[in-house]
């Protein structure tokens, strides 16, 4: 690593509130997130291609919990630990929460929009089944956008907009699950270019001089 | 010959916190509450000797508390800046800032 000190190093000092705004954001770019978003989504999409609907349901939660521990074991092994002041952790702590509400307010439409094909009369039945999934689409392109708000990752919008995609698709005869692959696909692609962005330009460091 | 009150300013400037690397390495540990070793290496970019090295004498004067820990059965070293060292950073950006206004354009 280059150990020299210029300008912009100097520069970044100065202003110590973009200093510990850079510093917050080398330790959320290591595109795990979006890897389980995007294999998520992914789950999500092959469920129902397969009609496999415990996958459907399971995959997007089960990937969840995964965050936590994966970002422990990997990003932290190669950044280094840090511990950030407690307005930032407030800060953090309340965008997981939105994240994890919306997590669940999109898992609940889900549900609520079975529940109208299931229990709904013929006329919305035939409405819902001309429509695809474009309507879980969409809550998926609500949520991405919702996620990246809480987590101020703007790139999040781009894989909104992906997912609004592919439910304006569904008219044209693209039906929305294959969308969804596709889009769940994309995320995946892009958290693990992330993730080895990452882990190329932090290599885990052997050696702890003590001082 | 007589020092006019900048030089005093530019004489009074902690020279402990002067030198740029240690410098680096007190405004990363102001930000944030405590890190490790290697998190502080990523960000100022210093090798691991050199990055000890300037520890070390942190840790002399006070101003960074250093402590041994395991974490998943890994040891790793936390580091933290300690009252005076957050005083001795403040007091130095004030005067820095001050020293500065000072100059012509």
């Amino acid at each position: 690593m280059d150990e020299r000190i210029d300008s912009s190093d100097l520069k970044r000092l100065s202003d110590l509130d973009e200093l510990e705004e850079h510093t917050y954001r080398t330790t959320q770019q290591d595109g795990l997130i979006d890897l389980l978003a995007g294999l998520g989504l992914l789950g999500f999409a092959v469920g129902v291609l397969l009609e496999l609907p415990m996958l459907t349901i399971l995959a997007p939660a089960l990937l969840a919990t995964m965050w936590k521990p994966l970002r422990d074991k990997i990003a932290t092994r190669h950044v280094g630990y840090v511990r950030f002041s407690e307005p930032r952790r407030k800060r953090e702590r309340r965008g997981l929460w939105t994240l994890h509400w919306a997590l669940v307010g999109t898992a609940l439409a889900g549900v609520a929009v079975w529940l109208v094909f299931d229990r709904g009369g013929d006329s919305m039945r035939e409405t819902l089944i001309g429509l695809g999934l474009a309507p879980f689409a969409l809550m998926v392109a609500l949520f991405l956008g919702v996620a990246g708000l809480a987590l101020r990752a703007p790139w999040f919008m781009g894989y909104a907009l992906l997912a609004v995609i592919a439910a304006a698709l569904v008219p044209f005869g693209v039906p929305a699950e294959y969308g969804l692959a596709v889009v769940g696909a994309v995320i995946t692609l892009a958290g693990f270019a992330r993730l080895i962005r990452f882990m190329r330009r932090y290599p885990p460091r052997q050696v702890e001089a003590s001082s | 010959m007589s020092e006019t009150p900048e030089t005093e300013t530019l004489a009074d400037l902690d020279k402990l916190v002067h030198e740029p690397a240690r410098l680096m390495v007190m405004a990363h540990l102001y930000v944030i509450d405590e890190a490790d070793f290697t998190f502080l290496a990523n960000q100022t970019g210093l090798t691991g000797g050199n990055l000890s090295f300037h520890l070390g004498k942190l840790e002399q004067a006070g101003y960074v508390e250093v402590e041994k820990r395991f974490r998943d059965k890994i040891p790793c070293t936390l580091l933290r800046l300690t009252r005076a060292g957050r005083a001795a950073f403040r007091e130095y950006r004030t005067r820095l800032t001050r020293l500065l206004e000072t100059l012509p354009e």
